[in-house]
């Protein structure tokens, strides 16, 4: 049988404490007592959508830098299509295309095309291959206009394009989004969910997992939502399945049901 | 990765680093000047320094600006072999792009080694400026130079202190902050 897409076992993650002053001083080597994930299981198949939604700081971000090998796990296992993310990184990173929250992580001083090409050549796409896929790229994400620009010149929401372009250059099979429409306006928004469903699911099979604060984007692209709440996963079901599962009529009401109060006070309609 | 890719790879790093430069065009153009300045700099303070008891230290047919020009031509390989593997990674820290290079398919010894193309060129290029001008203008004597001693001891010493530069980022990685080998 083949292997899913993304399976996350039993994922845990600890920090250790920042500490500063006389503490840091008198414990340098501080307990691993910080918990950003607790035991998170899920499966993700092939060509499906899965959202991550919760609360700031409920370890959506930690899983998809797990996933991105950017972090180690402390406990359990996390694999992309049936390679460790911890011990088989290059053959992950060969699958994947990661997208920060973070806007940015650009060369300010080059062009957005100058960037692109090189963070292709990074992901052994060179020259008219390289091209080619920037020119789809280009067209896809509306950069006509600023493509040879000068990213220290471009606006929060032209960044966002970018990274989002650069996520995607060398065709991933699996793509990890954090908060992908977080600085797009409506309509490149829509046109970007548009995208995501209709090019990169349906026609060439990309699995997507992405994090979203806003409910209405996950009801539209998710096959799959995973509720996370303060390291901890809640339920993992279809948008449909977790309305059953709490008999109410919007995934809204759902989360109310499902989270302790207050803490999907960042979670938007 | 094929040696192929490899090559490109560090062409891309090359280009990325050339291109940066260009962008700070009154700093690229003065670093060229500087070259060609610091030589003539170096000559006429040797002339100051030079006495009878200093030549007899130095072997026949060389004097102190072909020692002191000697020595700062070479002398940068050994700065730059111990602090650009470190100043690659600072950047790439400060201006974001370590994370978005760390999720490439390009393995991190990649981008260390890559990184450091642009400067060894840069300072090559330097190199042969200020030989050259020392030659051509002030009567260095390159044409007595020990080609293949010179340059196997660069070589050594490049590798040499390359380990300290791997050891500083390594302890930059881990610890974030600091620099043990300055």
């Amino acid at each position: 049988m083949a292997a899913s897409a993304l399976a996350v076992e039993d994922l845990v993650k600890y920090f250790p404490v920042p500490q500063t002053g006389v503490r840091a001083f008198l414990n340098p080597f501080s307990p691993l007592t910080h918990p950003a994930l607790l035991g998170v299981s899920f499966q993700v198949e092939s060509g499906e959508v899965a959202a991550l939604i919760g609360a700031n700081g409920s370890g959506k971000s930690t899983l998809l830098r797990i996933l991105a090998t950017l972090l180690v796990p402390t406990r359990g296992s996390a694999c992309v299509s049936g390679y460790d993310v911890e011990r088989q990184g290059p053959q992950v990173r060969a699958q994947l295309g990661f997208h920060s929250a973070t806007d940015g992580g650009f060369y300010e001083r080059l062009t957005a095309r100058e960037n692109l090409q090189f963070f292709a050549a990074m992901n052994n796409r060179f020259d008219s291959d390289a091209a080619r896929r920037l020119e789809e790229l280009t067209d896809l994400m509306g950069m006509g206009m600023f493509i040879d620009s000068q990213v220290r010149t471009l606006s929060t929401g032209q960044v966002h394009r970018v990274a989002l372009a650069r996520a995607m250059i060398h065709g991933p099979s699996l793509l990890l989004l954090d908060e992908p429409t977080r600085s797009l306006d409506p309509i490149a928004a829509a046109e970007f969910r548009r995208f995501l469903k209709t090019e990169l699911v349906e026609r060439q099979g990309t699995t997507i997992l992405f994090a979203s604060h806003t409910l209405a984007e996950v009801e539209q692209l998710a096959d799959r939502v995973v509720l996370m709440d303060q390291g901890k996963m809640l339920a993992c079901d279809s948008p449909g399945g977790i309305r059953a599962s709490t008999n109410t009529a919007s995934l809204e009401q759902a989360l109310e049901k499902l989270t302790p109060p207050g803490s999907m006070a960042e979670v938007s309609l | 990765m094929n040696s192929r890719h490899t090559l490109r790879k560090v062409l891309a790093f090359f280009r990325r680093d050339v291109a940066i430069a260009r962008s700070y065009r009154m700093a690229f153009a003065l670093e060229i000047l500087e070259a060609f300045f610091g030589v003539a700099t170096f000559y006429y303070l040797s002339r100051f320094v030079s006495n009878d008891e200093l030549a007899h230290s130095f072997p026949a047919g060389t004097d102190y600006f072909g020692f002191a020009l000697v020595g700062f031509a070479f002398f940068d390989y050994l700065t730059v072999s111990m602090s650009a593997f470190d100043n690659s990674i600072m950047e790439a820290q400060q201006n974001g792009t370590l994370e978005a290079m760390l999720v490439t398919e390009t393995p991190l010894t990649m981008i260390l080694v890559a990184s450091t193309a642009y400067p060894f060129v840069l300072l090559a290029m330097r190199t042969v400026i200020y030989l050259a001008w020392g030659a051509l203008l002030f009567h260095f004597p390159i044409h007595e130079a020990n080609w293949l001693g010179a340059v196997t001891i660069l070589i050594a010493s490049i590798l040499a202190f390359a380990g300290l530069g791997i050891i500083s980022t390594s302890y930059l990685l881990l610890f974030k902050r600091g620099n043990p080998a300055r």
